[in-house]
C-alpha cells in the first residue's frame, strides 16, 4: 500500500469501514483491498481489535455505538469477538485485584489457571504456575476459602438476577440485530440487484457456466512515438475484461477510468474509484469491465488522476484493440 | 464451468499452495492468511456461512488453477478477491430465491427455538466457560507472549497508548512491528478459545 493510501486509510476510516458506517462505494473500495492487499490487511485486524476493546471498556462514543450495536453485533463471528474481549478485560480486572496492597514486586499470584508475577510498576505480569508458588497459595487459599463461603449465598444471588437481567437485555439486543440485519441485507441487495443481471445476462449465453470467464491485458504508459497498437484476443464466452494501466507515476489518491470508442467519442462504461497496485516495481490501476462491451475495434481508456481537493485531472488515455474470436 | 463435485488432491492442493505463497514458502501460512481474510470478508457483508463461502473461494481458485495449468497477470490475493466477488453475488442470488445454507436455517431456528429461561442459563455457563477457557490458553502460550498480550491490551485510551509505546521501546520493537506481533499472538488465542469452548 502506498503512503498515500495510509494517509487515506487512516485508523478512524478503518473504523467507520468496520462499523457498516461508509458509503457503499468507499466500503467496496476497502473490501476489495482488505483481501488483496497484505499491509491493509493487517492493519485492519489491529483496527478491529482496538475497536471491540473499546467497545467492551465503554469507551465508544455515541454514533460509533449505535453502529457497533447494529451493524457490528450482527455477525455471530463478530459477537464471539466481543466475547473474547470481554473475557480478557474481565480477566485483567482480576489481575489487578488479586495483588494484595502488601504484595511484593517478584511476588507471584494466581489468577484462574495462570500466575501473575507482580511487577515493579505494581502491574502483574503473567508467568507459568510453579509447584512452590502453589503450597503457599494453599495458605492463603484456605482462608480465602472461608470468608467467600459466607458471602457465597447473597453474592449467587445477586448474580443470577444480574444474569437473568442481563439475558433479557440480550434477547431484545438480538431482536434489534436480527432486524437491522435484515435491513442491511434488503439494501446490500438491491445494491447488488444490477450487478446480478449483469452475471444472468452473461449466463444466459452459458446456461451452466457458473465460473467468470476473463481476459487480462496490460496497457503500457503510452509513448508519444508511434508504437504497435496493443491487441487483446476476446475468446467466446468471456464474461469480464481485466485491464491493468501501468502508471508512469503515482501522484493521485484514487483514479477514474473510462472505455470510450475512438471513433465516436461515446463513452462505454465508466470506473469507480480507483487504488493503485504494486506489480512488481510497477504502479497499476485494475480495471474491470464486462467483456460483452467490447466489439471488434480500436477502444481507448481514459484515465484521471482524483486529487484529495480539487477538480479530477486527465493523466493519459490508453488505446489498445480488441480481436473478438 | 464449476464442478461441484471437485475436490482437490494432494498434489493439485500443493500447486495451489505453491501458486499462493508466489515463490517464498510459507508453510501453509499465506493459505491460512488467505482464508481468514475471505472470511473476514464475507462475514463483514453479513453471511452467516462466511466459513463455507470461503472455502468455496478456495476451491474455485485451486479448481481453475489445475484447469489453466497457471494463472498470470494479477496477484493470488487479488485473483481470490474476484472469485470471492462472484461467490458473493451468487450467494446473494441463492438468498433471493429463498435457497438459505444450513448454516443459516440452523442459527436462525436456534435462535428462535431456545426459551428465554433456557437462554439466561445457557448465557451464564457460556461466560463461565469462556473464562475457564481464556485461562487454559493463556496457560498454553509462552510466557514472553502472555506477558505481551496482557500488557498491550491493557489500560484505557491514553494510558494504554502510552503503556503501548513504553512496551515498544522495551522490546526494541516499532510500534508496527509490536502491532503486528500483538494481532499475532491474539489471533492464536481467540482460536484456542473457540476451539475450546467448542470442544466442552
Amino acid at each position: 500500500m502506498s503512503s498515500q493510501d495510509q494517509q487515506t486509510y487512516d485508523d478512524r476510516f478503518l473504523t467507520q469501514y468496520l462499523l457498516g458506517a461508509l458509503p457503499l462505494d468507499e466500503a467496496e473500495r476497502l473490501d476489495e483491498l482488505c483481501v488483496a492487499d497484505d499491509e491493509l490487511a493487517t492493519r485492519l485486524i489491529a483496527v478491529e481489535n482496538d475497536l471491540v476493546d473499546a467497545y467492551v471498556r465503554g469507551e465508544l462514543p455515541g454514533e460509533d455505538f449505535k453502529h457497533f450495536q447494529s451493524f457490528y453485533l450482527s455477525s455471530a463471528k463478530r459477537r464471539e469477538k466481543v466475547e473474547f474481549a470481554t473475557a480478557l478485560l474481565e480477566f485483567e480486572k482480576r489481575s489487578v485485584a488479586v495483588p494484595a496492597a502488601d504484595s511484593q514486586p517478584g511476588q507471584e499470584v494466581v489468577v484462574g489457571a495462570v500466575t501473575l508475577r507482580v511487577k515493579h510498576e505494581g502491574k502483574p505480569a503473567v508467568a507459568r504456575k510453579t509447584s512452590a508458588s502453589r503450597l503457599t497459595q494453599w495458605g492463603f487459599a484456605f482462608a480465602a476459602a472461608m470468608m467467600l463461603c459466607a458471602g457465597y449465598l447473597l453474592v449467587e444471588n445477586l448474580r443470577l438476577r444480574r444474569q437473568m437481567d442481563e439475558a433479557q437485555l440480550q434477547h431484545s439486543a438480538a431482536d434489534q440485530r436480527e432486524r437491522q440485519l435484515q435491513k442491511e441485507l434488503n439494501s446490500e441487495r438491491s445494491a447488488n440487484a444490477e450487478s446480478v443481471k449483469k452475471i444472468e445476462r452473461l449466463q444466459q449465453s452459458q446456461a451452466s457456466a457458473e465460473e467468470p470467464k476473463t481476459v487480462s491485458l496490460l496497457l503500457r504508459p503510452p509513448t508519444r512515438g508511434l508504437a504497435k497498437l496493443p491487441t487483446s484476443s476476446i475468446p467466446s464466452g468471456t464474461d469480464l475484461a481485466i485491464v491493468l494501466l501501468e502508471l508512469e507515476s503515482n501522484e493521485f489518491p484514487s483514479y477514474r477510468a473510462s472505455l470510450e470508442d475512438p471513433a465516436t467519442g461515446q463513452n462505454l462504461w465508466s470506473s469507480g474509484s480507483l487504488q493503485v497496485w504494486s506489480l512488481g516495481r510497477k504502479k497499476v490501476v485494475t480495471v474491470s469491465f464486462p467483456a460483452h462491451l467490447l466489439k471488434q475495434q480500436n477502444y481507448l481508456i481514459a484515465l484521471t488522476g482524483q486529487p484529495a481537493r480539487g477538480a479530477p485531472e486527465s493523466i493519459a488515455n490508453y488505446p489498445f484493440r480488441a480481436v473478438l474470436k | 464451468m464449476v464442478n461441484r463435485d471437485w475436490a482437490p488432491t494432494e498434489s493439485t492442493f500443493g500447486q495451489f499452495l505453491k501458486w499462493l505463497d508466489e515463490g517464498v514458502d510459507s508453510g501453509g501460512e499465506k493459505y491460512l492468511e488467505m482464508r481468514r481474510r475471505l472470511v473476514f470478508y464475507f462475514d463483514r457483508k453479513n453471511c452467516h456461512a462466511s466459513d463455507e463461502l470461503a472455502d468455496e473461494t478456495l476451491n474455485r481458485v485451486a479448481q481453475k488453477l489445475e484447469e489453466k495449468g497457471s494463472i498470470t497477470g494479477l496477484s493470488p490475493a487479488h485473483y481470490c478477491y474476484i472469485v470471492a466477488k462472484f461467490v458473493f453475488l451468487e450467494h446473494i442470488r441463492k438468498a433471493d430465491r429463498g435457497q438459505t445454507s444450513l448454516d443459516d436455517m440452523t442459527q436462525s431456528h436456534l435462535r428462535a427455538e431456545v426459551p428465554a429461561p433456557s437462554r439466561a442459563v445457557a448465557v451464564a455457563e457460556a461466560k463461565e466457560k469462556l473464562d475457564r477457557c481464556l485461562d487454559r490458553c493463556l496457560g498454553k502460550l509462552a510466557a514472553k507472549d502472555r506477558d505481551l498480550i496482557l500488557e498491550y491490551y491493557q489500560g484505557e485510551q491514553r494510558v494504554k497508548i502510552e503503556g503501548r509505546s513504553q512496551l515498544a521501546a522495551r522490546l526494541g520493537l516499532s510500534m508496527n512491528a509490536l502491532s503486528i506481533r500483538a494481532c499475532r499472538i491474539r489471533n492464536k488465542l481467540e482460536a484456542c478459545l473457540g476451539e475450546c469452548c467448542r470442544e466442552g
